[in-house]
């Protein structure tokens, strides 16, 4: 997914949509749909809050485009618009006022000692799905737009107006909290290099 | 002793921004350089190792998360709630200024309309109209006129191609505005300022006539007081007589310069012992009859000295060429004191520059006489004859 984002074909998109193409727009929700829903959906964790969600943030695209002069990409535009509305969802909700360093379900002994009981990949899925939500809100947002969207460090600065190094760092120490709370998950062997 | 290509890097010894940058590492996030240097560190130490393979296993767990698909009622959910208007862009946004910008533009406007109030009141952009006074007296006045009507007398008459001024002591006046807009009353009021003017001029040309004559005067006087003195002394004991003048000299911060002394069968003019030793007394021959003294004093002593020569009887004859403080001050010794020429007793006087009118010359003119009176030095030659006794030897 990553570098997907054609820039040149959504300018092009932008311009007809600023034209009147409603077309155009079918073309721009059809390229940005699932992704903007599924970003929604990790910030509300509900299907129809996530459509609300994202239905709003389509909206909000589609008149946005009138005072869109094209300074950035359109792709890190509709980022930037739809981070906009997750983060205003989630202000609402207080979602920041769970304790997130609480240890929710994640088991403290290592997988390797019982494989059975792992050898699931739902498992581990879930694992890290319950890590995730153990991850302070500025970890947890750019592990969904860099891991689950794909985005790129520049891509994730511009969509949370942050610079590219804080991106960097809040993305390694993301990391190493998961893998702390996934323990021995994530410390299957090494591999040379 | 050779060290080892590559070196080997002290193990864990990466610091924590580039610990921090394995991440960035994995992701291809690097520049070629750092990311080349970082994977040289992993490469070298396994705890790096160990933990970028944690990372790496651990994004590839994330990237086999479920991702899910919204359902296809969303998207016709989504068309069918947009606006029926498209999001046509609006026209290029005006630009705002600022508001320094905004208040010097109000400033300007203002500026210009003031002046363009004051322009059409004082009808400046009118050709100005001629003089009803024919004659020369407008040719001193720019401007005079120029509030006038052009129904004057003479409309024809360009008042400015005529004009000639000495730019010294002419004070314009500012075009005056014509309170009734009648040609009689705008005649008067012209008239009326020529006059103004014309006191003004006579007053300034009388203050310049002035200024003139007491430079010369005090030029005059100061080179009367700079003349050199000669006089002729007849008195019983010359020896006694030159101590008391060189004594007298000598308090009125003055010098002096030669004694000569010269024998009766000597001729004129060709002295026989002369001496430059000021400070110590003429030791005066037995058989000389005339002893001649120069002595220097500043001009602000000298008439110190020219009332004791009075005194002693005789009068002082003023050379005819006047001596110039340079020539005098040229004559002196090498060691002459400077603190001697630094009196500033300046005596006040006819033909002196005083107070009350110094203010009619020039500041630096009057500065510069002022000190040159001060720093001058008068030169006095004295001839000492003895009193010729007609007593018949016993």
């Amino acid at each position: 997914m990553r570098g997907s984002m054609t820039s040149e074909d959504d300018r092009q998109l932008v311009r007809r949509i600023q034209a009147g193409d409603r077309a155009a727009f079918e073309a721009l929700l059809d390229r940005y749909e699932a992704r903007v829903y599924r970003l929604a959906l990790r910030f509300t964790d509900s299907v129809s809050d996530a459509e609300d969600v994202t239905q709003e943030i389509f909206l909000g695209i589609y008149k946005g485009l009138a005072n869109f002069r094209g300074n950035a990409a359109p792709g890190t535009w509709i980022y930037r618009v739809a981070m906009n509305h997750c983060l205003e969802f989630r202000r609402k909700r207080k979602l920041d006022s769970v304790p997130y360093e609480e240890e929710l379900m994640i088991p403290s002994r290592d997988w390797r000692e019982d494989p059975e009981e792992s050898a699931s990949k739902g498992e581990l899925a879930d694992r890290i799905e319950a890590a995730l939500q153990c991850l302070s809100p500025q970890h947890r947002d750019v592990i969904i737009l860099h891991e689950l969207q794909g985005l790129t460090y520049q891509e994730v600065a511009a969509a949370l107006n942050v610079p590219v190094g804080t991106v960097k760092s809040r993305l390694s120490n993301a990391f190493r909290r998961l893998r702390d709370l996934l323990g021995g998950y994530v410390t299957e062997g090494t591999n040379p290099i | 002793m050779s060290k080892p290509y590559p070196p080997t890097p002290p193990p864990g010894a990466l610091p924590e921004s580039a610990r921090a940058d394995i991440k960035a590492w994995l992701d291809g996030e690097l520049s070629p350089l750092r990311r080349l240097y970082v994977g040289w560190r992993i490469s070298q130490d396994p705890a790096l190792r160990a933990e970028r393979d944690e990372l790496a296993r651990l994004g590839g767990e994330m990237k086999k998360l479920n991702h899910p698909t919204p359902r296809p009622e969303l998207r016709a959910r989504i068309l069918a709630n947009l606006p029926p208007a498209p999001p046509t862009p609006l026209p290029p946004a005006r630009r705002v200024l600022h508001p320094s910008q905004l208040a010097l533009s109000g400033s300007l406007a203002c500026a210009l309309l003031v002046a363009l109030l004051l322009g059409a009141q004082s009808g400046w952009w009118q050709t100005p109209a001629a003089s009803p006074l024919q004659g020369h007296e407008h040719r001193f006045a720019p401007g005079l006129y120029a509030g006038t009507r052009s129904h004057s007398t003479n409309p024809s008459s360009d008042t400015n191609s005529t004009f000639s001024h000495d730019s010294t002591s002419f004070t314009p006046h500012a075009p005056f505005h014509d309170p009734t807009g009648t040609s009689e009353e705008a005649d008067r009021i012209a008239a009326q300022r020529l006059n103004e003017w014309q006191t003004q001029r006579q007053q300034e040309l009388a203050r310049q006539k002035k200024a003139q004559r007491l430079l010369a005067e005090a030029k005059k006087a100061q080179a009367e007081r700079l003349r050199p003195v000669e006089a002729t002394l007849t008195v019983a004991d010359v020896a006694a007589t030159q101590v008391e003048l060189t004594t007298l000299t000598t308090r009125l911060s003055g010098r002096v310069l030669a004694a000569t002394s010269q024998p009766p069968d000597v001729p004129e003019g060709s002295a026989s012992v002369a001496s430059t030793d000021v400070s110590a007394p003429v030791i005066m021959p037995a058989a000389a009859t005339e002893t001649t003294v120069a002595f220097e004093v500043p001009v602000t002593q000298a008439d110190a000295l020219r009332h004791k020569l009075r005194a002693l009887g005789a009068l002082p004859v003023v050379a005819k060429a006047p001596v110039r403080q340079s020539a005098v001050a040229s004559a002196l010794p090498a060691d002459s004191g400077d603190a001697n020429r630094t009196e500033t007793n300046q005596r006040t006087g006819a033909g002196h520059i005083t107070r009350e009118n110094a203010g009619d010359l020039h500041p630096a003119r009057m500065r510069t006489m002022t000190d040159t009176a001060d720093t001058a030095l008068v030169r006095f030659t004295v001839h000492l004859r003895p009193t010729v006794s007609h007593t018949s030897s016993k």
